[in-house]
């Protein structure tokens, strides 16, 4: 083997582990109750339900006796890929595959006095963008399916400073479970009319994060009887994976297969140890709620993103060249959540929401890992109380995607255009919540 | 509260009704394809990626072989150093020594290496068990894509665009169709298509010599048996030029610039030598004393092919009258340069009608060369020049037709010049005086005898287009 065969095939092996950028994206999850997406998630100063734990630990501190709040919102996501048309007039395509993703809101809190504790269980970062056909896809030296989950617990307390005022401490205790796929391909054979690239390794990373414990603060004001205040925030997370795993398997064309185990063996072997960390942001919501009439509450949140905490991906693995750093460069983002409800019956409480979902991904990092893009959501639900113990709730949202195209002005503006696909993108995500509260 | 119940049931049914209705309503829609804007490259971008087709000339063909030593200073790579690639940067099919020249004499197994000048003669350097080539010679077997110098020795302009293998090349047994296009990796894909796949952004062809060399060196020159006919060579050379174009375009959304070069005269070469040198070589009295009815079948030989002298070293003068094989006569002489003439034409015709592809007079910067520049070293030594004189006056290798590293030089100064010319640029030519030629591989020269041709030399030479 030369040695110019050796680094083109060493550079193949390393790019595969863009793949990291699995980690990446506009992928929080806000959806941790089903009557808060119901609303929107405009829930920081009306937080009345277990789902405060996540949505504002200060609502607990009105709220009575004892409880559990058990959700479950499967989302449903679906993406589409054009690709820009070639100079011969064909363009590539391709969707994801049908996927559902259970995301729990499991709660619990008990009233004493002042004070009200609680423990929550929620996801709220995750993703999974597993796209058909993956021999085929046009992406898949990108990614072809990648998994990301995070589950936190919660445990808080909350004071009831005064009638009005309540205040939580709390901590997110959390962890996140990585997956992802792809090909990686090098430059081999001579037809011209073929892809100059054939895909030689499938690459397979693994690893699951450390434990990791970040403070959770909340603040709600009664500042009238029909005015409600209400702060949240969540700190960021810096996720450490130390157990990652990279398994590369030859997926070379025959005439290759010699060369490609060769390089294998040459990296040290098909596994390799690695670690990466991942920085997810922190979350800082404002809201006000305002009690129009006796049946009638509309509430208004803005949520702070520090997505600008996400600059890059670092992976380092066991062999130096595997190693690769991942330029993510997101932006800190607003989102704006209008929820609205009304009391029907005692019994049912109907509820709507509508949010607007600013994209931190710049245009650079989109990719099939992760085709970010702002979002309009419309949500609504129905809340029945079945007993005086028993609270029944169903949700449904819709989040729908801009299309977005990572082509502007005829030229693709992808950090990394060598595997990262040029086009357009479109995504849609249906959330069904339900949820099952019981007051003992 | 019977009617409350009802309400209490109807609200569920119509909220699940609402629900399935916005769900199905609601979903992704298919983007429409966005287009890319690819611009024609222009400037220093014309020079990215460049790529040379082309024939034993272009492959850097030198002492009757090919071997790294020649290659290394072959005129694309001494192109491509000029417009700035990294040394090692720009592949070719590099062949470590011995060479790979042709069949050798003494046991057909093996093919012969480059020549040499031992200092006594010129002679074979060494041999290779033919079946041993590709895994032993051929130093970059394993280099994914096709080599940017994609030059086949003996490929004619068919070949061009037909030939996958040896096997169906015009030259049957040519090896080096086989190692250099890598039928067997790649599938069978030809020497215009390999070179469409790299996407070239700049190309040099050099193609069409072969169609009018292989009758001439041969020695029976004749119209469409081993002479292309002008009138098909034209059409197959706009074919050329259009398939090119056009392969690369699909693929990439541009269009290469193509430099093109015409075919040199025979008469340019060394290895055709006049009457009248070829007497002085072989040490034979003037035609007064040898007329020519008894010194050449062909009485009115034109040129003698350089082969001749070691036939007749070998023969003796038992073996005069020289058989027709060895020259050619005029009606023979008429037909190779009507056909060059011929192809020549076409190719200015085919270059003129496309604004993309720039012409080269590689027929005229040959002419052009001074009659010591033109003549073959062992020549030179014997008009009274030292080895290491003769070696860096002539332009030609030891071959006699194909240039040595000077020689290669000035061909890629005129490419340059070309290229600078069409599209304003400043590429910078290449110092012919750099360019070192060492006849000897490295074993010295005896000043006083150089004068020999081994037979099996001669041999080599004499295969080197078949």
């Amino acid at each position: 083997m030369t040695r110019t065969r050796a680094a083109i095939l060493l550079a193949g092996a390393a790019t595969l582990l863009l793949a990291g950028t699995a980690a990446a994206g506009g992928f929080n999850i806000y959806e941790a109750g089903a009557r808060a997406t119901a609303l929107g998630g405009a829930f920081t100063a009306t937080a009345d339900d277990g789902s405060a734990i996540f949505y504002n630990p200060a609502g607990l501190a009105f709220l009575d006796g004892m409880a559990v709040d058990l959700n479950l919102m499967p989302v449903i996501p679906s993406s589409e890929f054009t690709g820009a048309r070639r100079p011969d007039g064909s363009y590539a395509t391709g969707k994801t595959v049908d996927q559902s993703f259970p995301i729990p809101g499991a709660y619990w809190y008990r009233n004493v006095g002042d004070l009200t504790y609680g423990v929550g269980l929620s996801a709220p970062f995750g993703l999974g963008v597993e796209w058909a056909d993956p021999e085929a896809w046009v992406g898949r030296r990108a990614s072809y399916d990648v998994d990301l989950a995070t589950v936190y617990v919660t445990p808080a307390l909350s004071w009831k400073v005064e009638e009005t005022v309540g205040v939580a401490f709390g901590l997110d205790i959390g962890y996140a479970d990585i997956q992802l796929n792809k090909r990686s391909a090098v430059h081999f054979g001579t037809d011209p009319e073929a892809d100059p690239y054939v895909d030689v390794l499938d690459a397979r990373i693994e690893g699951t994060s450390r434990i990791n414990v970040t403070p959770v603060m909340g603040l709600m004001v009664k500042a009238s009887p029909k005015v409600t205040f209400g702060v949240m925030y969540h700190h960021q997370k810096k996720m450490e994976v130390r157990d990652g795993k990279l398994t590369l398997t030859n997926v070379a064309p025959a005439a290759l297969t010699a060369t490609v185990d060769a390089q294998i063996a040459a990296l040290g072997g098909a596994e390799h140890d690695g670690v990466a960390d991942l920085k997810l942001p922190h979350m800082l919501a404002a809201g006000v709620a305002y009690q129009a009439t006796e049946k009638a509450r509309v509430e208004f949140d803005v949520v702070h993103f520090g997505w600008g905490f996400f600059d890059e991906l670092a992976l380092d693995f066991d062999g130096t060249a595997l190693d690769q750093t991942i330029r993510e460069d997101y932006e800190d983002v607003l989102q704006l959540r209008f929820g609205a409800q009304y009391q029907v019956t005692p019994q049912l409480l109907a509820m709507g929401g509508y949010v607007r979902d600013e994209s931190p991904q710049p245009v650079g990092s989109m990719s099939p890992l992760l085709p970010d893009a702002s979002r309009n959501d419309y949500s609504f639900g129905l809340q029945l109380r079945a007993t005086e113990k028993i609270t029944l709730t169903g949700t449904y949202m819709g989040v729908n995607f801009e299309e977005r195209s990572n082509v502007e002005d005829g030229v693709q503006q992808s950090f990394e255009t060598e595997f990262n696909p040029a086009g357009s993108y479109d995504s849609y995500a249906h959330i069904f919540g339900v949820g099952v509260g019981y007051r003992f | 509260m019977n009617k409350h119940t009802t309400t209490l049931t109807k609200i569920p049914a119509a909220a699940a009704v609402l629900l399935a209705l916005l769900a199905a309503g609601c979903g992704v829609d298919t983007p429409e394809p966005v287009d890319l804007t690819i611009e024609q490259p222009t400037g220093e971008a014309i020079f990215s990626n460049y790529v040379a087709i082309g024939n034993s000339l272009t492959a850097g063909f030198m002492d009757g072989g090919l071997v790294r030593n020649g290659q290394v200073n072959s005129y694309p790579q001494l192109i491509a150093s000029a417009l700035g690639y990294p040394a090692g940067s720009f592949m070719q099919p590099l062949i470590a020594m011995p060479g790979i020249g042709s069949t050798s004499l003494v046991n057909t197994n093996y093919a012969a290496g480059v020549l040499h000048s031992n200092g006594a003669s010129i002679a074979v350097v060494d041999s290779t068990l033919r079946t041993d080539i590709q895994s032993t010679l051929l130093l970059t077997a394993q280099w994914p894509v096709a080599y940017q110098n994609l030059g086949v020795p003996g490929a004619t302009l068919s070949d061009g665009m037909n030939a996958t293998s040896s096997a169906n090349s015009q030259s049957p047994g040519n090896s080096y169709f086989d190692f250099i296009l890598r039928n067997s990796v790649f599938g069978g894909v030809v020497m215009c298509d390999q070179a469409a796949s790299l996407g070239p952004t700049l190309v040099t062809c050099w193609l069409g010599n072969n169609d009018a060399l292989g009758g001439a060196t041969s020695g029976e020159p004749v119209l469409g048996t081993n002479v292309t006919p002008p009138a098909a060579f034209a059409v197959m050379y706009e074919a050329l030029l259009d398939r090119v174009t056009s392969t690369v375009f699909a693929r990439t959304g541009f269009e290469p610039i193509i430099i093109t070069a015409n075919v040199p005269d025979i008469a340019s070469t060394p290895y055709f030598m006049p009457k009248a040198l070829f007497r002085t070589l072989a040490g034979l009295p003037g035609p007064d004393a040898l007329p020519d009815a008894n010194l050449f079948t062909e009485a009115d030989a034109v040129f003698v092919r350089f082969p001749a002298l070691s036939y007749l070293a070998a023969a003796g003068m038992g073996g005069l009258p020289l058989p027709q094989e060895y020259t050619l006569d005029v009606a023979e002489t008429a037909v190779v340069a009507d056909a060059v003439d011929g192809f020549n034409a076409a190719i200015a015709a085919a270059v003129d009608e496309r604004d993309h592809v720039h012409l080269y007079d590689a027929h005229a910067a040959l002419d052009g060369l001074s009659q010591a520049q033109a003549t073959h070293f062992l020549a030179l030594v014997g008009s009274g020049l030292t080895p290491v004189a003769a070696a860096a006056t002539t332009y030609f290798s030891l071959d006699g037709i194909h240039p040595n590293n000077r020689g290669y030089g000035h061909v890629a100064n005129g490419f340059i010049a070309t290229i600078n010319e069409a599209l304003d640029t400043s590429i910078p030519s290449i110092n012919l005086a750099g360019l070192a030629w060492d006849p000897t591989y490295g074993i010295p020269i005896d000043d006083k005898a150089a004068t020999g041709l081994s037979p099996e030399a001669a041999r080599a030479m004499d295969a080197i287009f078949r």
